[in-house]
């Protein structure tokens, strides 16, 4: 008896170890940083007491504008319409927490730019730029205009710079729109 | 913000006055947090055990004198984080006592009460963080001062300045949390030809986390504690011989809520070894919360 209880124990935590991720899904004007370490229920709060002093969030969301989960290891952001993603900020709180930053995941709606090979979303509110990557993959080609969610390594925060784009490799396009191929914006 | 912080200590407050709260006095303040730079935090511990039962080496012996004794030590404790690395804990024991004992061949009772002998330590902690876990190695040297009177009949101190060293490591997933921790004290002869042996002790605490919710981050965790301690043969010229060995084990509930945490946990003694004849250990009850900044 005792035996089965303390294999299933084994064999439950085991199991949940090993459990697939959830997909990182984006609600507008979040921002989700996969954190390594964030597993440790009453030191959570610690993560959540610093990251609530960033700029830029909208508190009346999760209370304070932020939410650690535990169980998956994510902290969610909610941030203002047409506030910046503070991404150095950001970096800093969650390392001087304690834990680690990981992956940034970001949603942004706004105005493709094209100069060569390269494609630049301009957030239409916050005005804050991303260099796309894969974006051929996601389907991304001729639109004008996207809505897309995307991430990126957060070990490039450090050497970013002020008003530099953050390089993001896009996940999924979530709308688009080309008004010369279909006169209107989708998704 | 600010109604909400008034709250906390409200509450923290309410449960510090109302709980009877205890610990072991080596183990870290607070493991896991405050694990930010300039964080701080405090914890109330109270710790009760009395016995009856009289021991001689590893056998119950006859009380034929009905010698007993009761022991609620309360500790305040501190624990200041410089930086991850490093953090300095300070621990103050309340101490309420008392025994009858038979010094002169016939039984008399004793009392003490008072502040007892504090203890400072300095941790060093490495921290590791990994994609489904988080964990400490801690190495905790610490100083026991002689800040407990030795005027009463049955003293809260012993006079001496004590040095110790503890190695602890910790881990936590999601689902499992465990912690162990050796430590080892060289008590020095204090006054009242208070002599105590040398401790060596490890503690273990294994568990599971079944209940955690994001949103208002709270949560309980259910674990089980082994207690092993060995400490050598001294005297103790106000009670005797001291010294011997013990295992204990026991459930541990913790529960939390932001920044606070309460612990409770029960000592059963499993394995027991008196030096001479001594009044065994008895069952050990523990209640704390902390509340960390």
């Amino acid at each position: 008896m005792n035996k089965t209880i303390f294999f299933t124990a084994i064999l439950l935590s085991t199991n949940l170890a090993l459990a697939e991720p959830s997909p990182v899904v984006l609600e507008e004007h979040q921002t989700i940083i996969q954190v390594n370490g964030v597993v440790c229920s009453f030191c959570a709060y610690g993560a959540e007491k610093a990251l609530s002093k960033i700029d830029g969030l909208d508190k009346s969301e999760f209370g304070d504008g932020v939410l650690v989960d535990v169980e998956t290891h994510r902290i969610t952001l909610a941030m203002q319409a047409g506030a910046k993603i503070p991404f150095q900020q950001i970096y800093q709180r969650i390392k001087s927490a304690g834990y680690d930053p990981i992956t940034v995941h970001v949603r942004s709606k706004g105005k493709l730019e094209r100069s060569g090979d390269t494609l630049l979303l301009r957030d239409s509110e916050s005005g804050q730029a991303f260099l796309l990557q894969d974006a051929a993959k996601a389907g991304i080609t001729d639109q004008t205009s996207v809505v897309v969610q995307a991430h990126f390594d957060a070990s490039q925060i450090p050497d970013l710079g002020e008003s530099e784009p953050v390089k993001v490799t896009v996940d999924r396009l979530i709308g688009d729109s080309n008004p010369e191929r279909d006169g209107g914006e989708r998704g | 913000m600010a109604r909400r912080r008034l709250q906390t200590f409200a509450t923290a407050l309410l449960i510090a006055l109302a709980v009877p709260a205890t610990g072991r006095a080596h183990q870290p303040v607070m493991d896991m947090a405050p694990r930010w730079q300039g964080g701080f935090g405090f914890q109330l511990r109270n710790v009760q055990r009395s016995s009856n039962s009289l021991r001689s080496g590893d056998k119950k012996v006859a009380n034929a004198q009905s010698r007993k004794r009761q022991v609620n030590t309360t500790w305040l404790e501190g624990v200041y984080t410089f930086k991850r690395e490093l953090r300095l804990t300070a621990k103050i024991p309340w101490v309420e006592q008392k025994r009858v004992f038979n010094p002169g061949g016939s039984a008399i009772a004793q009392t003490g009460s008072g502040v007892g002998d504090s203890i400072l330590g300095f941790q060093l902690k490495h921290y590791f963080n990994r994609a489904k876990s988080t964990g400490n190695v801690g190495l905790t040297p610490s100083i026991r001062l002689p800040t407990g009177t030795t005027s009463d009949d049955y003293p809260v101190g012993d006079g001496s300045w004590d040095i110790g060293i503890s190695a602890s490591f910790s881990t936590e997933t999601f689902f499992v949390y465990q912690f162990y921790d050796l430590f080892y004290w060289h008590n020095t002869k204090g006054e009242r030809g208070i002599n105590r042996g040398d401790e060596v002790g490890l503690d273990v605490n294994i568990g599971i986390h079944p209940y955690h919710d994001n949103h208002r981050n709270l949560g309980i965790f259910l674990m089980g504690d082994l207690s092993v301690r060995h400490e050598g043969r001294g005297n103790d010229d106000t009670g005797g011989t001291t010294g011997g060995s013990r295992i204990s084990l026991g459930p541990v509930v913790v529960g939390y809520w932001n920044n606070l945490m309460f612990r409770t946990d029960v000592k059963f003694p499993v394995y027991q070894y008196a030096r001479g004849t001594q009044l065994d250990r008895g069952i050990e009850i523990n209640v704390g919360m902390g509340v960390a900044f």
